[in-house]
């Protein structure tokens, strides 16, 4: 049966809601609780009130007019409180800051405290300009290189180079002036080896990615366009969190935004695919959307709508139907921020046009989804509940992680204390949503408690269990039926302590096959990360013991794992030393398997100079890899060495 | 939504979770299957630079899949072994994988590495995928972050009374609490300080911040000359109604 989502209904619901919460009386941003405004009490010296600064780190100067009386002073500049890192100069007050001031008008603020309690407040303003051609202009540019050559090898190590070069540039620019602003951002790497490649990566310049940016700004208008690998964040119903390379060109005004993308839908490597940009929807995204911030931000409506198609999965993805599909999709965003966060009302719909697969006689299909969630807090408590029905032939192209045919409802509340906090959940969704008689319908019920104590300073404590149970209806004689509970439990204890912390992480879960199959498992995973920094040295480590017991053959497979990173300094800035590796056990109780095997890389880095004309920290350095793996039931063993002697160096140049 | 669905959920609340099990059936099914693998880095690329001996590098999996049941695999760096990864899966959709954070992965080498994950668990067959890291040349200086201790996470936070402290750095000399809203671009407030604890100036917190609004702070470490060495994770609290007291 098709469901009709009531959005007018909704949406009128919601126009009234933010109406009324209009009437809440306006919070206090803006205001200042401070004194009287009086001039006079401070002067600006360095640079002088309403002039112009040209630098990116200018020095800021101020003097009071008076110091009787002046028990202390509170000095902010653009919001941040400088005060600490004010120096007095006799009768000067001096502020070098120590990042870069971005362009523009810029505010200090200076609160001023006397002894008889009374506080007074001035602001002082000016304005800075990174140069005199450019209100901002920099480029920061970082080149690296290392060569290294093999001195000896042995076992699996012999099929690898005998030599590499590799090199790596990463830049980043920008200009601005009045309201025109551009960025350019990019990182290439260079590789070079006698070995071949593995694809998709190629021997020589390689392009990991890149962003350029236009945009010219005049008052509440905002003109742009992006060219590189740009984000995709249209409507969960659609894509979000996607980024591909491509072209995007959007405008904003006031509470208005629109934004148009065209990109390809492959993750593109090096400069195979160009820019991305193409006129083809076989193997492009196209995607447009709108926002409109209404009430004054209490309400947000998001209208998004894309098109195109994937001829080929991405060197990253693999899909079981890996043919090409296309599709086009639309959704419709609303959410609404009633009392100041206390209520947050959301309602989303979805449309798609999907065909799995072009090359084959069937048409595409169509779905669609809705949901309506409410979610929010009141004092110390927190709350959520939501709905959302998503029929089977509801897909987007480009969109991972897109569930299909699932009806749900959810709902989810707790409480936080100053010092623990405690969260329920519960869900139950069920797919064959449209009662398919050939198919069971599976029904999930979820219910999960977590609680977090942190209420022993450097201590944080966490508790988790979750209940999952899976039972189908409905079932064809020829199909299976599903009656399963699964239980987890999870554990997480830190301890934090200035330079070291330790973690420890225990999980037991147990699924109970009701069935007569009676195929039943448990998992028991033990962790320990012990972690030290210091100047001289910094390790990380992580140990990790796994058992899965199958219970119908009564087999445990046990898997221990050993990691580490290790790495210091023996002679400040001259050597340093750095030791990784992964030890792993794996075996199962009926002597099927019984392997061990360690990896390990060993490095001793001299820096001749810290500066070679330009050139930082040249430095040789001598690298040993171990690999050593055992098959403790057949004796095989494999005992492999290499050493290597690598050179390397970069260099930085920008503006 | 049908009344059904509704007033069987009620019930098995209710009545707790084994009151809507039924008895045992006659056959096993349910098996998991997966039907989609993407390989990422945490800012959805898939292709990362990053500086040698950095800490805490995490490849992440985003998982669709159908049916419920045992999850077991491994992740591969450079074609060796990594990490671990078992676990169930329950009620269709999409899980997300994240392999360990400490140790991250491995930064020692400078040059390519390639991720990959190997599925044992369900039995299929899968095309390989792969994400790849350049270790640069430049070094990480320290690993160390900043550790937060007061107030803890998710706490109520009385401006005229709470202090913000955390553990001291030895690479640190200045430290910049910084206060955000919703933009981690744009602080509501920050500060410099050379000391352990922050606490916000009431004059300021009055009309910087909303009581019962929930903000985030977190604080980024400078050292002597003036490079960022070193920063905390942020850590949530929600102001409360300030109080009336002379401020400082």
């Amino acid at each position: 049966m098709r469901k009709t989502p009531s959005l007018p209904i909704l949406l009128v619901l919601l126009f009234v809601m933010a109406w009324a919460s209009r009437a809440v009386p306006a919070l206090a941003a803006g205001e200042s609780s401070a004194e009287s405004n009086p001039s006079g009490i401070i002067e600006l010296i360095d640079p002088q009130e309403q002039s112009t600064v040209v630098g990116k780190q200018p020095v800021i100067r101020f003097r009071f007019s008076s110091l009787e009386n002046v028990e202390g002073y509170l000095a902010i500049l653009d919001g941040t409180d400088i005060t600490a890192l004010v120096r007095q100069d006799q009768y000067d007050f001096i502020y070098q800051p120590i990042e870069p001031l971005p362009s523009g008008d810029h505010l200090l603020m200076v609160i001023v405290y006397y002894a008889d309690g009374t506080q007074v407040e001035e602001q002082k303003s000016f304005h800075s300009r990174h140069s005199g051609q450019f209100e901002e202009a920099y480029s920061n540019n970082d080149v690296g290189a290392v060569y290294r050559s093999a001195v000896y090898r042995r076992g699996r190590f012999e099929d690898e180079s005998n030599y590499q070069v590799t090199g790596n540039l990463s830049s980043s620019s920008k200009i601005k002036e009045g309201g025109f602003e551009a960025t350019a951002d990019g990182n290439l790497w260079y590789l070079k080896q006698n070995q071949p490649v593995p694809p998709p990566q190629e021997s020589g310049v390689n392009l990991a990615d890149f962003l350029l940016t236009a945009s010219y700004t005049q008052d509440d208008m905002k003109a742009y366009t992006e060219v590189g690998d740009i984000p995709i964040d249209l409507t969960p119903y659609l894509i979000q969190g996607l980024s591909r390379r491509g072209g995007a060109a959007g405008v904003t005004y006031g509470d208005y935004a629109f934004r148009a993308s065209n990109t390809s839908s492959r993750d593109l490597f090096g400069f195979n695919g160009g820019l991305g940009l193409s006129d083809s929807s076989d193997d492009s995204i196209s995607a447009f959307s709108g926002t409109a911030d209404l009430f004054s931000g209490l309400m947000n409506v998001k209208a998004a709508y894309l098109t195109g198609g994937v001829e080929k999965d991405s060197y990253n993805i693999w899909t079981v139907d890996s043919g090409a599909r296309k599709g086009d999709a639309a959704g419709v965003l609303l959410q609404s921020n009633l009392f100041d966060q206390r209520l947050l009302l959301e309602a989303e719909g979805g449309y798609s046009d999907y065909d799995f697969n072009t090359s084959d006689e069937f048409s595409s299909q169509t779905g669609h989804a809705y949901r309506f969630a409410a979610s929010g807090y009141y004092e110390q408590f927190t709350y959520g509940a939501s709905y959302q029905y998503i029929s089977p032939d509801y897909e987007v192209i480009g969109a991972s992680g897109t569930v299909n045919d699932r009806e749900e409802i959810r709902a989810n509340g707790g409480f936080n204390f100053d010092n623990d906090a405690i969260q329920i959940t519960l869900a139950r969704y069920h797919d064959n949503v449209e009662n398919d008689r050939l198919y069971p319908r599976i029904t999930y019920t979820d219910g999960a408690i977590d609680y977090t104590l942190g209420r022993f300073g450097n201590i944080t404590a966490t508790l988790g269990y979750l209940r999952n149970l899976e039972k189908s209806s409905h079932e064809p004689d020829e199909l299976v039926k599903v009656d399963a509970a699964t239980d987890t439990f999870t554990t997480t204890l830190g301890y934090f302590k200035e330079s070291y912390s330790v973690g420890l992480s225990g999980t037991y879960a147990e699924r109970d096959d009701k069935t007569d199959a009676d195929y039943d498992s448990r998992i028991l995973s033990l962790g320990l990360t012990p972690a030290y920094y210091s100047e001289w040295i910094s390790t990380a480590a992580g140990l990790n013991w796994t058992r899965v017991t199958d219970e119908t053959t009564d087999v445990n497979t046990d898997t221990f794992t050993a990691s580490l990173n290790l790495n210091g300094t023996i002679i400040k800035d001259k050597l340093t030393y750095d030791l990784a590796g992964t030890y792993t056990t794996n075996e199962t109780s009926d002597d099927s398997i019984d392997m061990v095997s360690l990896d390990t890389i060993a490095k001793l880095t001299y820096t001749i100079t810290d500066d070679f004309y330009g050139f930082a920290n040249p430095s040789v350095g001598l690298e040993g890899r171990y690999f050593y793996s055992r098959d403790r039931l057949t004796d095989d063993t494999e005992n492999d060495a290499m050493i290597t002697l690598v050179f390397s160096t970069s260099y930085h140049f920008g503006f | 939504m049908k009344p059904t669905f509704v007033i069987s959920l009620a019930v098995s609340i209710l009545l707790g979770w084994y009151a809507v099990v039924p008895a045992p059936a006659e056959k096993a099914g349910s098996d998991l299957k997966i039907t989609r693998i993407v390989l990422r880095f945490e800012d959805h690329d898939t292709q990362r630079m990053v500086a040698r001996r950095q800490e805490g590098l995490q490849a992440f999996a985003d998982i669709d899949c159908t049916g419920s049941g045992l999850f077991e695999g491994c992740w591969m760096v450079d074609d060796k072994f990594f990490a671990d990864i078992t676990q169930y899966v329950t009620g269709s959709g999409t899980i997300r994988l994240a392999s360990p954070e400490t140790p991250g992965l491995p930064t020692v080498a400078e040059g390519l590495h390639i991720v990959t994950l190997v599925i044992n668990t369900p039995a299929q067959r899968f095309n390989p995928t792969i994400i790849g890291y350049f270790v640069t040349t430049d070094v990480k200086s320290l690993g160390l972050p900043i550790v937060l201790t007061d107030p803890p996470d998710s706490a109520v936070v009385d401006p005229a009374v709470q202090a913000f402290a955390w553990e001291g750095n030895p690479a640190v000399k200045t430290y910049l609490v910084e206060f955000i809203d919703d933009d981690p671009d744009r602080p509501v407030m920050s500060a410099f300080t050379e000391d352990l604890h922050y606490k916000l100036p009431v004059a300021v917190a009055r009309y910087k911040f909303i009581p019962g609004r929930t903000y985030f702070w977190q604080v980024k470490g400078f050292s002597a000359d003036h490079k960022r060495v070193s920063a905390s994770f942020p850590r949530q609290f929600r102001m409360s109604g300030m109080r009336e007291i002379d401020a400082n």
